[in-house]
């Protein structure tokens, strides 16, 4: 984790790595029915999980696990994905991996209907449940150049991490219009995260200013057309069979715009987060095979 | 009987009690897990609650089926070898034996208590519960064993407030309650009234010592045990000099078969004449039960009591509310085990009626589409048990956005949480752009309620960020 270490002095917590060069990150797209083996090239496309996890690292991984749905509504995170993650983190010598998300509906339920919980439990990781926001789990830290969000509480367990991975699904979303990687990040935050949705795309991308995810894996197995962030029939989905992979978390958004027929700068998060230095959301390297 | 025989009758009593209280308090444990789910089957299989709502259910008949089967077979079997809150009353009874012991005013010393033994109050109660389990009045849920050890259990006020009734009840006799005034026990002894295998005395020196009976069943001066109060529980039997307890059909023990001991001669002089004053309690006890049913039917026409229609929304699954209220047995297991704690208990605000009912209250998390624990765990299916589809169909109320109140009308900010957590597949919160615009100059979109296709799920009500919330549940 990036920030971890200025954050943890209680200096504005701001990335290490400055990404302001202009250019963005590069992007690993991989078409493939085989989740398993799509999440793995996607991951090598992009530098190799080696690059994010070095022996001995505490990893926080983060699926959407919004809602108790199952995982043919697609309203989550695709499970076997999340069990390839946490696989490939304990290859590379993860000492530690927690998966967790802050979810809208009760955790408890959301983590075994979506099938994360039992998925990620299987492959060695310890859940962790946000049932309420208090001090032990929830630390407030400063968002340096923040417009809407001046200071915000994060999960500790993604400030202490030694590395920090980001697995969204795409789905379609009124208010932001679609909810990729950056609105993921909503579900770290220990605040009234509803009120975000009055200036949502302020929010999103300081949060993302705030907290870099080190890797993006985008779950675009099958996204969700309308009627998100719930979903729950099959015929909001339209099977696009891709894993999305970078390093920037405005990239790997950017890409997966084009899956549903936008183009990036559609999305108002994605231009405020270019223009707050989180690399370009046009330009960037991109990698693409089929499996 | 031989007393080595009753010796081990009691053993194995005591731990067939210690067994089945074990398993009630796993069961109970268990239930507050939401993915158990658990039915409790000291409730489910209950004759009296599987009256309030019968059901076409194979297991849970034969189940309540061979409950009365082995009253008629064996007596009040289930009061002294299972019943939990029994069992707890028995401990308890011991604990205070010497509170009881010194006690000026106990029962032990009432030199009329057999005419209470005889004629309990238990059978009236009966009576009563079996005419309210027919008709509004809800009287079972408030006399009822089961229920009352689980309200215990579950700590809740009424439940502790209960339970000291009960050490209360021990300081004046033992078994208080189930001796004269539990309906279930009341039910279990009519029909033991029905002569098959009864403990029976056959032999009889007059020592007394069978005054130590718990229930005051045995009464050696008339040589005979009132079954409809025996637990059972061969407590003392196996003390009885002269061995004279028999566990027969009628005829069968009394009298002949046994050794000819000294006190022979008066018990069979007893056993050979008609059981008239059996015959006469047969008849009082019917009395009773019938003045239960006017007493029944009394409490049905008192106007508190009557179900009344109120606008507390219920748990999922609930059309009819009056008989929901009715059937409801207020054991508060849906409330337990509800895995978003959204369902409450009612307090005296609503009528005497609707006392101890669960109803809803959305924060923080509305009720589950997907989640059907309080109907699953409903021991009498108050709440019905739906298909997953009728559930999340079953509107419980109905959505109505406040639009004074909501961010979107009054500040012309984009906000939509709550069209985006509905959880129905359609959306019954759908959304306008009527042209006008944020301060940040983004269509402004106003969320519009699809009345017909509202659950009234109250997920909308549990995250929207408007203080005060609105958008809000009404009942339909």
């Amino acid at each position: 984790m990036r920030i971890a270490a200025i954050a943890s002095f209680g200096l504005a917590a701001r990335r290490l790595l400055p990404l302001d060069t202009g250019a963005g990150a590069e992007v690993g797209v991989v078409r493939s029915t085989n989740i398993e083996a799509a999440v793995q090239k996607a991951v090598e496309l992009v530098g190799g999980i080696g690059r994010y996890v070095s022996r001995g690292d505490v990893v926080a991984v983060k699926p959407n696990i919004a809602f108790n749905s199952p995982p043919q509504y697609k309203a989550n995170t695709d499970p076997l994905m999340v069990r390839t993650i946490v696989d490939l983190c304990y290859q590379a010598g993860a000492s530690k991996v927690y998966v967790f998300d802050r979810t809208l509906s009760n955790p408890r339920l959301s983590y075994v209907t979506s099938g994360i919980g039992p998925a990620a439990e299987e492959a060695g990781a310890k859940l962790l449940y946000v049932d309420d926001v208090n001090s032990k789990l929830y630390k407030k830290i400063t968002v340096a150049d923040g417009v809407y969000l001046k200071e915000t509480l994060v999960n500790r367990y993604i400030l202490e991490s030694d590395a920090f991975i980001n697995l969204p699904v795409a789905k379609q979303h009124s208010t932001a219009g679609l909810t990729i990687g950056m609105k993921n990040l909503m579900g770290i935050t220990g605040d009234n995260r509803s009120r975000w949705h009055w200036d949502i795309h302020q929010a999103i991308s300081d949060i993302n200013m705030a907290v870099g995810s080190d890797l993006t894996v985008v779950d675009a197995t099958a996204i969700m057309t309308r009627r998100g962030p719930t979903g729950g029939s099959l015929s909001y989905l339209e099977d696009t069979d891709t894993i999305i992979a970078s390093s920037g978390v405005a990239q790997a958004d950017a890409e997966t715009t084009y899956l549903f027929g936008k183009k990036p700068e559609d999305l108002g998060y994605l231009r405020l987060a270019e223009q707050k230095g989180l690399g370009s959301i046009v330009s960037y390297p991109r990698k693409e095979i089929s499996l | 009987m031989r007393s080595r025989t009753l010796k081990h009758l009691k053993i194995g009593r005591i731990v067939s009690q210690a067994l089945f209280f074990g398993l009630f308090l796993f069961v109970f444990i268990r239930s507050l897990d939401p993915f158990a789910a658990l039915e409790n089957p000291f409730l489910r299989f209950d004759p009296l609650i599987f009256l309030t709502n019968p059901e076409a259910n194979l297991a849970v008949i034969a189940a309540v089926a061979a409950l009365l089967f082995l009253a008629i077979l064996l007596g009040r079997v289930f009061c002294g070898w299972i019943c939990p809150l029994g069992s707890l009353i028995e401990a308890l009874d011991f604990v205070l034996s010497p509170l009881r012991g010194r006690n000026p005013v106990s029962l032990q010393r009432f030199p009329k208590r057999k005419l209470l033994v005889r004629y309990p109050v238990s059978v009236l109660l009966l009576g009563a519960v079996l005419v309210t389990v027919f008709t509004p009045a809800p009287v079972l849920q408030f006399l009822h064993p089961n229920i009352w050890i689980i309200r215990i259990v579950s700590l809740t006020t009424v439940g502790l407030v209960f339970f000291g009734l009960l050490l209360l009840f021990s300081l004046f006799a033992r078994r208080l309650w189930c001796t004269y005034l539990c309906p279930l026990g009341a039910l279990y002894g009519l029909l033991a009234r029905i002569p098959l295998f009864r403990l029976r005395i056959s032999a009889c020196n007059s020592c007394g010592r069978c005054d130590r009976c718990p229930t005051e069943a045995a009464n050696y001066r008339g040589r005979e045990i009132m079954a409809h109060q025996c637990l059972v529980c061969f407590d003392y039997e196996s003390e009885c000099p002269t061995q004279g307890f028999r566990l027969t059909l009628p005829g069968v023990g009394s009298g002949q078969g046994a050794p000819a001991a000294a006190g022979t001669a008066p018990a069979s002089r007893r056993t050979t004449a008609p059981p008239s004053p059996s015959r006469r309690s047969f008849l009082k006890h019917g009395v009773q039960l019938i003045a239960g049913f006017a007493v029944g039917g009394l409490l049905t026409g008192i106007g508190f009591l009557r179900r009344r229609v109120t606008n507390l929304l219920r748990p999922p699954g609930v059309v009819d509310e009056a008989r929901f209220v009715e059937n409801c047995l207020r054991c508060l297991q849906c409330v337990r085990s509800c895995p978003n704690q959204i369902i409450k208990i009612t307090g005296g605000e609503h009528g005497f009626a609707s006392l101890y009912t669960p109803h809803l209250e959305f924060r923080p998390y509305g009720c589950d589409y997907f989640c059907q624990v309080c109907q699953q765990v409903c021991p009498n299916r108050a709440i019905p048990l739906q298909s997953l589809e009728q559930k999340q169909s079953t509107p419980i109320g109905i959505a109505r956005i406040d639009e004074s109140l909501c961010v979107v009308y009054k500040e012309k900010l984009n906000c939509l949480v709550c069209e985006e957590v509905c959880p129905v597949p359609e959306k019954a919160i759908r959304y306008d752009q009527t042209g006008e615009r944020t301060a940040d100059g983004e269509p402004l979109r106003e969320p519009k309620m699809v009345p017909e296709d509202c659950i009234g799920c109250g997920i909308c009500e549990a995250k929207c960020p408007a203080e005060p919330v609105a958008i809000r549940v009404f009942a339909s």
